[in-house]
């Protein structure tokens, strides 16, 4: 299970550790507005895609539009 | 709902949004009673893609209250 | 997955975005409601006269007026009938409570559309914690929009 965070600082925190930043929405979503640097997994290729598209040496932070 | 039942349109009686059909007070965009483009809180910030308020925020103003499910 | 550390950002990229923070994206050049409001809109606190903070908000060329608490945090919103309101009474009184606000990273062409099909001369613009950012006005809104539409569009226009 992964871990919370709940503030962005602890998001830029884990990005200057080098966190790999992924969004689990759709691409329209996506290609609208992302956070920077993040690539789009959407959550029905996650468990597919991610060996391929990310290292697991580096922190992993996946992010939606909320938490509703 | 079924397909053979027509959506109310919004009237000063019953106002509904006009998105999602939930009944409300007033349009939370206008606040007004009688708005033709009725629209409800949620639906609003879906449309201009903001999140709902959340209350540990202490946000003083939340529209959620005029919502009635 | 095989994944040391993965971290839920639970509160997601709208978080990001109403903190101003930059993202990427077709939107990140868009105008958004935060460039747009107006920073120097008139405010007033809860306990003051409205005769007082009518003469002040209409001095500036303005017909609204923003109630914000010490901490610049928005309580109610005075347009023009709560401005008009009979003198002698505390802004408290009259006021709208708790007007519908907009985040600062809202596109303006959003803001814009509704603000127009609602009729709604003005829109406070907040933070997430309810700051105001500024008094956003369906003009500015409109021609904000407008000028980006024209500016998507020249491209096309000069081949």
């Amino acid at each position: 299970m992964p871990s919370e965070v709940h503030h962005r600082h602890e998001v830029q925190a884990l990005m200057d550790r080098g966190a790999q930043l992924v969004e689990v929405l759709g691409a329209e979503e996506f290609a609208e507005d992302h956070l920077p640097g993040a690539i789009n997994l959407p959550l029905r290729k996650i468990e597919t895609d991610a060996r391929q598209q990310l290292d697991p040496s580096r922190p992993v932070v996946v992010y939606c539009w909320d938490s509703a | 709902m079924t397909s053979t039942e027509q959506r109310p349109t919004s009237t000063v009686e019953r106002r509904i949004c006009t998105r999602c059909g939930v009944e409300l007070e007033c349009c939370a965009f206008c606040e007004r009673e009688e708005c033709a483009e009725t629209i409800c809180y949620r639906c609003l910030r879906i449309q201009v893609k903001q999140s709902r308020v959340r209350l540990t925020e202490g946000w003083q103003g939340d529209d959620d209250s005029r919502i009635r499910s | 997955m095989g994944f040391a550390e993965v971290y839920d950002y639970v509160d997601g990229k709208v978080d990001w975005m109403a903190a101003g923070l930059p993202t990427d994206g077709t939107n990140a050049e868009r105008p958004r409601a935060g460039d747009v409001a107006s920073r120097d809109a008139p405010t007033c606190r809860l306990d003051e006269p409205i005769e007082r903070v009518r003469e002040r908000a209409r001095s500036l060329g303005w017909d609204a007026c923003v109630v914000v608490n010490d901490e610049r945090v928005v309580l109610g919103l005075l347009r023009k009938a709560e401005l008009d309101s009979q003198d002698g009474q505390p802004v408290e009184r009259v006021m709208r409570p708790g007007p519908s606000t907009f985040r600062p990273h809202v596109a303006i062409e959003e803001i814009a559309r509704f603000m127009v099909d609602h009729d709604l001369p003005t829109s406070p613009i907040t933070t997430s914690n309810g700051r105001l950012v500024g008094l956003l006005r369906r003009e500015d809104a409109a021609r904000a929009a407008l000028e980006h539409h024209r500016h998507d569009e020249s491209p096309e226009e000069a081949r």
